[in-house]
């Protein structure tokens, strides 16, 4: 049986897969030094996202959904290379999210734990949810995203009292520069058009559909946690491993004195959505580019182990194996996914069209 | 090609020899024409077991035999309805065998149920029901009468279904009884029942009712293929059919509904759904069936809509109450505890002070305590049963509280777990394993363990999907339209502009591919 999700099941699915980074967003690490940059380039990056993936929209404007299909049409080397692109991107969101999971786990919320142990812990569920397949986590994220709006409204609820306008800054210093490093930052970070290229054919909607909704969910959502961040931390917000965790910490809520563990296991559970996500298509393309045909889920424990391996790792020593953030910092790998490829992809197609229009002439 | 042709020369042979051994079982089920063949045949296949009651009668020198199971059939209607008619009837001399076959048959039997039988299986099987059968001497047909007498548990209140302003009658073990419960509440002609049989041994009887209108043939025929691949030898109750029916995922939830209440299946039946019904018990099935039915009750229906609403609310909360409640606690209160206001903070830690355990321990045990008595006080007799809760309750609580053994928020904590679970009983089998698993996470992981066994538990109901139905359809998948019975019980001027059809909801694919 095809799995078929929503439109709706859909942008729910990317949307909380995508706050992941938002509510794990770490401005300490990054060269900043107005935190009122956080919230223009929020804003900006919804427009300039729109620009990025105009050659997938061309792509896949058509209903053929299928962008590994497509490739492999037009070429079967291609076919490969493409589907090897995507496994590996998808292989590092994988790692990258664990590590960064990992991290938040060990230094907001149980600093004596093992690394080990959340990492073992978490991709172990993660397993499970991608052995229950996409149309599992696609509905157990639709009930997840509205428990997501609800604690979001927690949060601006409770918070609103310790937001202050003033601390929405003109930014000064370097204007321009800071906010394009931030847009650059924000779309390197947008994998999941990367997961909804490879999920599109069992969704029962268009692509621009989907994008539109879930660029300007998102957006809203971004833009929203990033205000509320900087309108009560200000500059503080520089400061913080992980501010909007800040956030909820100095909340207070009635007889509930601190809400920070009550996000906090919300958004372990954003972070699932991701993760069993990742894993679910990662086995697919695996299994595309080995042509495995038993379902037996050898490659699924394999992808596992790889994540579990080199996430454990990079915990080990943050500094030392700081390529993989680096690689997804550098907008260069989602720009050939979302831009290069669909263009080659576009050029073939259009070179086929030539060669199938010129036989028909000839004859 | 020679080997080919060998190969398909021994196939034939094959099934030739096969062919023969069933029509020689065949004709060794045939009932003959001696009477006295018959009877040796059918005493010795029940290897002259003591219930079964062979009268010979000698009508105008043919020899009758008349078998009964003892204690199945109405002796009465018996004598009253055929024997008499039989016994008084002057048939002269020159009678022939078929004159009193066509007799017996047309004349003096006036149940519903008669029929002519021509194999010992069937004999057999309506004996066992409660049938009378009549063999005459030289001829090889048997009429089977339905005279059935057996005593049975007359019509009361469900046991686990009580309500509050709904009907008092429940169903009861007869089959026949239970249909013409339902039956008596539809008064339509599209409503269907479907006997089978299941059981190689046991034989029992089966129903499946539908209203043919409501009803996706795709799924019926499913719900047929699943039955009849049981390859049980005993069917005794509706329990043993359950996880035949039931989705392939591993999963602690069922996807498949039980109700002793006959309006309860009326409702679902309407709504599309097939109940199967099983002889010998007041269970019945209902296929597919929704998370979100544990949460409805035929009272919803009788009380005013914000009033049900409100129920309804209760009971959602009451669910999430009974699982995580002791492992939130638990994990709280060790990991946690910046969580708690001040006040309460100080009661819960002045409260361990005296105990020599850590929390996950003491809820582990109270929790298993607690289990112990709910099971003791659940399989004794009731007026024993109310002494355990009692022994339970105020004697082992308190005294493990005095001794400090235990502290007293994680009696209050239990003592809330246990009521909230009461509250959706249909779901208690469920609650009980998971709140011990939440528990020993909570105690380990703390809030971390709790969202990640949280995610494992929502992940598998989302995957359970039975017959095409999303377990948590009307949730996830989002349905707005079946929303107006959900959370809310709107009103009956709202619920009767749109019949709610089980096919007709968002995500499901009963239908997918049928014409």
């Amino acid at each position: 049986m095809k799995i078929q999700i929503s439109t709706a099941q859909a942008v729910m699915l990317l949307v909380l897969s995508r706050m992941f980074r938002t509510v794990t967003y770490s401005p300490m690490f990054e060269d900043l030094t107005e935190a009122s940059a956080i919230v223009y380039a929020d804003i900006i990056s919804i427009f300039v996202t729109l620009i990025i993936i105009l050659p997938l929209f061309i792509l896949l404007r058509n209903g053929q959904d299928d962008i590994l299909l497509e490739s492999t049409k037009c070429s079967r080397k291609l076919g490969k290379v493409v589907m090897v692109y995507y496994f590996l991107l998808i292989m590092l969101v994988l790692i990258n999210t664990t590590s960064r999971f990992e991290a938040f786990m060990s230094n907001a919320i149980f600093p004596n734990i093992s690394s080990l142990t959340v990492i073992i812990s978490f991709l172990l569920v993660c397993l499970y949810g991608a052995k229950m397949g996409f149309e599992a986590i696609s509905r157990a994220s639709s009930i997840l995203f509205v428990i997501f709006i609800i604690s979001l409204i927690f949060i601006f609820g409770f918070s609103f009292e310790k937001m202050h306008l003033v601390n929405l800054k003109p930014i000064i210093d370097k204007p321009i520069s800071t906010v394009y490093e931030l847009v650059v930052h924000n779309i390197s970070h947008n994998m999941e058009f990367v997961l909804l290229v490879l999920f599109l054919p069992k969704v029962k909607g268009t692509f621009s559909k989907i994008t539109l909704w879930y660029i300007f969910i998102s957006g809203i959502f971004i833009t929203l946690v990033g205000s509320i961040t900087v309108l009560i931390l200000g500059d503080f917000t520089l400061n913080q491993i992980f501010p909007f965790f800040s956030i909820a910490s100095i909340m207070e809520g009635g007889t509930i004195q601190r809400m920070d563990s009550i996000h906090m296991a919300l958004w372990v559970l954003i972070s699932y959505v991701r993760v069993t996500l990742c894993l679910i298509l990662a086995n697919e393309v695996l299994r595309k580019i080995t042509g495995a045909k038993n379902k037996n889920g050898k490659e699924l424990i394999v992808i596992v182990g790889i994540t579990a391996i080199v996430s454990y790792f990079i915990t080990l020593d943050y500094d030392s194996i700081k390529w993989i953030p680096n690689i997804v910092n550098t907008f260069v790998p989602i720009f050939i996914a979302t831009f290069v490829i669909p263009i080659i992809l576009l050029i073939f197609r259009r070179k086929n069209k030539n060669e199938i229009k010129k036989v028909n002439d000839n004859n | 090609m020679f080997d080919f042709m060998k190969k398909m020369s021994y196939k034939s042979r094959i099934l030739n020899t096969e062919k023969r051994q069933d029509d020689l079982i065949s004709l060794e089920n045939k009932l003959r024409k001696s009477l006295t063949d018959n009877l040796i045949i059918l005493r010795n296949k029940c290897d002259n077991t003591t219930d079964l009651n062979i009268r010979e009668i000698n009508i105008s020198g043919i020899d009758v035999a008349m078998i009964i199971m003892e204690g199945m059939v109405n002796l009465q209607v018996l004598a009253t309805m055929v024997l008499d008619k039989i016994l008084l009837k002057d048939f002269g001399d020159n009678i022939s065998n078929e004159d009193i076959y066509d007799y017996i048959e047309k004349e003096t039997l006036t149940a519903a149920d008669l029929k002519d039988s021509y194999e010992f299986d069937e004999v057999f099987k309506f004996l066992m029901s409660g049938f009378v059968v009549f063999l005459i001497d030289g001829i090889d047909r048997a009429i089977v009468m339905g005279a059935q007498g057996f005593s049975f548990r007359s019509i009361s209140e469900p046991s686990s279904e009580v309500n509050e302003k709904g009907s008092r009658e429940g169903f009861t073990e007869p089959l026949r009884i239970n249909m013409t419960m339902v039956r008596r509440r539809i008064k339509d002609p599209r409503l269907k029942f479907e006997l089978m049989s299941v059981g190689s041994i046991s034989k029992t009887d089966i129903c499946l009712v539908y209203m043919t209108n409501a009803v996706s043939k795709k799924l019926l025929r499913e719900i047929r293929h699943k039955l009849t691949q049981t390859d049980l030898e005993v069917v005794l109750t509706s329990g043993y059919l359950q996880p035949f029916l039931e989705s392939k995922t591993a999963t602690l939830f069922s996807d498949v509904g039980f109700t002793e209440r006959p309006d309860t299946l009326c409702a679902k039946i309407q709504e599309g759904r097939v109940a199967i019904m099983v002889d010998g018990t007041p269970f019945s099935l209902i296929v597919p069936y929704l998370f979100t039915e544990n949460f409805q009750s035929i009272d919803d229906y009788a009380h005013k809509p914000y009033y049900a609403t409100f129920i309804r609310s209760i009971k959602y909360v009451s669910f999430i109450m009974s699982i995580l409640l002791p492992g939130m606690y638990v994990a709280i209160g060790t990991f946690h505890p910046e969580l708690f206001p001040d006040s309460l903070l100080f009661n819960i830690v002045s409260a361990q002070e005296t105990t020599p355990f850590p929390l996950v321990l003491e809820a582990l045990v109270i929790h298993f305590m607690y289990e112990i008595m709910r099971e003791a006080g659940l399989r004794l007799p009731r007026p024993v049963g109310h002494a355990v809760s009692i022994v339970g309750a105020l004697v082992i609580g308190d005294a493990s509280v005095t001794a400090g053994l235990v502290g007293s928020p994680m009696v209050l904590v239990v003592a809330l777990t246990a009521i909230s679970s009461f509250v959706v009983p249909s779901l208690h089998e469920a609650i009980s394993v998971l709140r011990f698993a939440f528990i020993v996470i909570g105690g380990t992981l703390g809030l971390y363990g709790i969202a990640l066994g949280g995610a494992v538990v929502l992940t598998n109901a989302c995957a359970l999907q039975a017959f095409g139905v999303p377990y948590l359809t009307s949730i996830a998948p989002f349905s707005i339209f079946s929303m107006r019975d959900v959370f809310v019980r709107r009103s009956f001027k709202v619920l009767q502009k749109q019949t709610m059809n089980i096919k007709d909801l968002n995500g499901v694919n009963i239908d997918k591919g049928e014409e």
